[in-house]
């Protein structure tokens, strides 16, 4: 589930991801780049209700890697990036664990900054993933917030 | 006209249902479209409902409910999205 579009790829993916790993297979070789700045996403115990012990991630597969590297593609085209690594888990996920990752890398930290920033608001807005939320036992799908809504307004 | 449905996450469980293919006699919007499902009732009608927020994409692209829809596309419903 690996798509690559020049120098910038996403991944859809059950398994955990290397932060450092990710960076460096971004920089290797690479004179050019000056600035890396990394968004990591974790599951948080508490969000709809309290005591959250797991999460589930249900996507749409091919649309979820199509907007993920449109989104990608928008931020490439608005600011000078060398590339973006996008990383977003499915499945089961515990309290502590990571659900997400955007790297952005640019000759300068100010691209790399605003990019990072504008790619992970659009992915909350508009990547097809859904959380289901367990506490107690209950599972209980979360609800899209206001305030994603009014944060991708800052980029129009 | 042929549509292949999907349902995802809150309108799967609801609905009951991963996907189906509908056969209809003419073409047909998004917002006709629903009005069709709507009218099999029962939870189809709950799901729905004009005051849920219910997003639409066709062939894996976001549309409005304006948007006209063509035979044999791939038409998935679901909730407003909650990644990252």
């Amino acid at each position: 589930m690996t798509g690559v579009h020049a120098n910038c790829s996403v991944s859809v993916q059950l398994g955990d991801f290397d932060v450092g790993r990710e960076i460096d297979a971004i920089t290797l070789n690479r004179a050019d780049v000056g600035a890396v700045v990394s968004f990591v996403g974790y599951v948080r115990e508490f969000n709809v209700t309290e005591g959250v012990t797991a999460l589930e991630l249900e996507h749409y597969p091919g649309m979820t890697e199509r907007s993920l590297l449109a989104i990608a593609r928008r931020a490439m085209v608005r600011w000078p990036l060398t590339a973006v690594k996008l990383i977003h888990r499915i499945g089961r996920l515990v309290p502590s664990d990571k659900i997400v990752l955007v790297l952005t890398a640019s000759a300068h930290r100010q691209a790399a900054f605003e990019a990072n920033a504008f790619i992970i608001d659009y992915l909350k807005t508009e990547a097809p993933f859904w959380k289901k939320e367990y506490a107690n036992g209950v599972g209980q799908w979360v609800q899209a917030r206001e305030s994603d809504e009014q944060a991708v307004k800052r980029w129009a | 006209m042929k549509l292949h449905m999907k349902y995802f996450a809150h309108l799967r469980e609801q609905l009951g249902r991963t996907g189906e293919t509908i056969e209809l006699d003419r073409p047909i919007d998004v917002a006709g479209l629903l009005a069709y499902l709507r009218g099999r009732g029962h939870v189809w009608l709950e799901a729905l409902a004009p005051h849920q927020t219910t997003c639409v994409a066709v062939n894996q692209e976001r549309v409005s409910h304006q948007h006209h829809i063509d035979t044999d596309a791939e038409v998935a419903l679901f909730r407003p999205v909650t990644g990252g």
